[in-house]
């Protein structure tokens, strides 16, 4: 008679999340507490400043946080990220988060890492996130100064993360790479490796959704940039060496992912979207009921049509544009991202096995 | 043996995942899956149990012998064991 023999973390929630996007259940979810951060990093695609009081009076208070993710749990969420602008600028965290940690969640907490107290580190060591993952934008005062204004941010977060760490924490690194802080890849990788700490970089960068101006487009890598990037980057380059395997969905379908299927996104008004970079349908679940507001947002992925041109696109196995992109980039979810179009066909060139 | 406090059992699209909460996710940090006969076992687990009681668990709800049913069950809380979710220590009466 079978018993559940142990499985790797990923083919189980893997296998999870296609199951139950399958059932069109809200399994994945994000909460943006705040869009408020301590940092003003140039290329950022959300932040209000730390003490702007209108932006504070808009958010859900931590009551109407625990009282939503109560009602994702009933509805089937198992996944929830905690993430901001910074969340710790919240000075009501710990009554958001502790809370959570009894709902039966897999709990994940992102952050810049500037703003952990040792006192703070002490009471999520003892109701830790699933995991943490802290986000560096340079290994030196200098290139945080370049990157995000506050030089004495490198300190604080190098302090945040050690802090987390001796607490107990699973955490991860993460490196959101431009061209203000790319020659310090190395360096960051050095910093995560000297903690047993696993990296991760993300260099695709794109504007803001609630169309405020950002520095993004000075500032993110060139085509150019990331292929050379992707080409020294081990896993990038054998995920694009295979591509040639990789097939499209059948039409009609615009949106491939799981958003809108299984993972949704509130922002810190309390609105739900399919995910971080779609602005809409922004229903308002604390006010409609859980239910009915993903109800509409499953409904609102169906109406996203698909992009013709890339239908015929002869490098579309090498991109991963998506409608949300492609609005934010063109103004519209059909029309092709140039970025994303450029460095796909470099992606071919570069990374197909002859 | 009982299983330690601190896990919920959670059914999502079909399957039956335990979830560790609270403190327990400082010495279990992961997810576990049950098929139909550790449901089983589980469910009994959350009470003081011996291994007898486990078997009988399954040969009366399962079509199987005793001696795979057995088996089974220690294959189940060696398992169980191994990721420290078990709390060896008869619970108080």
């Amino acid at each position: 008679m079978p018993l559940p023999q142990p499985s790797d973390y990923k083919a189980i929630t893997t296998a999870l999340l296609k199951r139950a996007a399958a059932a069109g259940l809200p399994t994945s979810g994000s909460f943006e507490l705040t869009s408020r951060c301590n940092l003003a990093c140039r290329m950022c695609y959300i932040r209000h400043e730390a003490n702007d009081a209108a932006v504070r009076e808009r958010e859900l208070s931590a009551a109407e946080w625990v009282r939503l993710a109560e009602q994702g749990a009933a509805a089937g969420m198992l996944f929830l990220l905690l993430t901001g602008g910074e969340v710790f600028l919240r000075p009501d965290f710990l009554d958001l988060y502790l809370p959570l940690t009894q709902l039966g969640l897999n709990l994940c907490v992102f952050t810049n890492g500037t703003l952990v107290t040792p006192a703070l580190a002490q009471a999520l060591g003892q109701r830790p996130p699933n995991r943490t993952e802290i986000t560096l934008y340079g290994a030196s005062p200098e290139t945080y100064g370049r990157v995000t204004g506050h030089p004495e941010a490198f300190a604080q977060a190098i302090r945040g993360l050690d802090l987390l760490r001796e607490a107990g924490l699973t955490l991860a690194v993460k490196a959101t790479l431009t061209r203000r802080n790319v020659h310090d890849l190395e360096a960051i990788r050095e910093l995560a490796h000297a903690r047993d700490l696993p990296l991760k970089t993300g260099w695709l960068l794109t504007c803001r959704p609630d169309g405020a101006p950002s520095e993004v487009y000075e500032d993110r890598l060139s085509p150019e940039e990331v292929l050379a990037l992707e080409q020294t980057d081990e896993p990038t380059r054998k995920q694009w060496q295979g591509a040639r395997e990789k097939k499209l969905p059948p039409p009609p379908e615009g949106m491939v992912c799981m958003a809108g299927k299984t993972t949704f996104a509130v922002n810190p008004r309390g609105e739900m979207s399919p995910c971080a970079d779609l602005t809409q349908p922004a229903v308002k679940p604390l006010e409609i009921g859980f239910a009915a507001a993903w109800d509409q947002v499953r409904a609102y992925v169906l109406t996203v049509p698909p992009t013709p041109a890339c239908r015929e696109c002869d490098v579309a196995a090498y991109c991963n544009s998506c409608p949300a992109h492609q609005l934010l980039e063109t103004g519209s979810m059909t029309t092709p991202d140039p970025y994303r179009c450029a460095i796909a066909h470099l992606r071919r060139e570069a990374f197909t096995v002859a | 043996m009982r299983l330690k406090n601190g896990f919920v059992v959670r059914e999502i699209a079909g399957e039956h995942i335990v979830v560790p909460v609270g403190e327990r996710v400082v010495d279990f940090n992961g997810l576990m899956t049950l098929n139909a006969t550790a449901r089983v076992l589980w469910e009994k687990l959350e009470t003081d149990q011996t291994e007898a009681d486990l078997v009988e668990a399954l040969t009366s709800q399962f079509e199987v012998s005793e001696d795979t049913a057995g088996a089974d069950v220690k294959a189940f809380v060696s398992l169980l064991g191994e990721k420290g979710l078990l709390d060896a220590t008869p619970a108080a009466q």
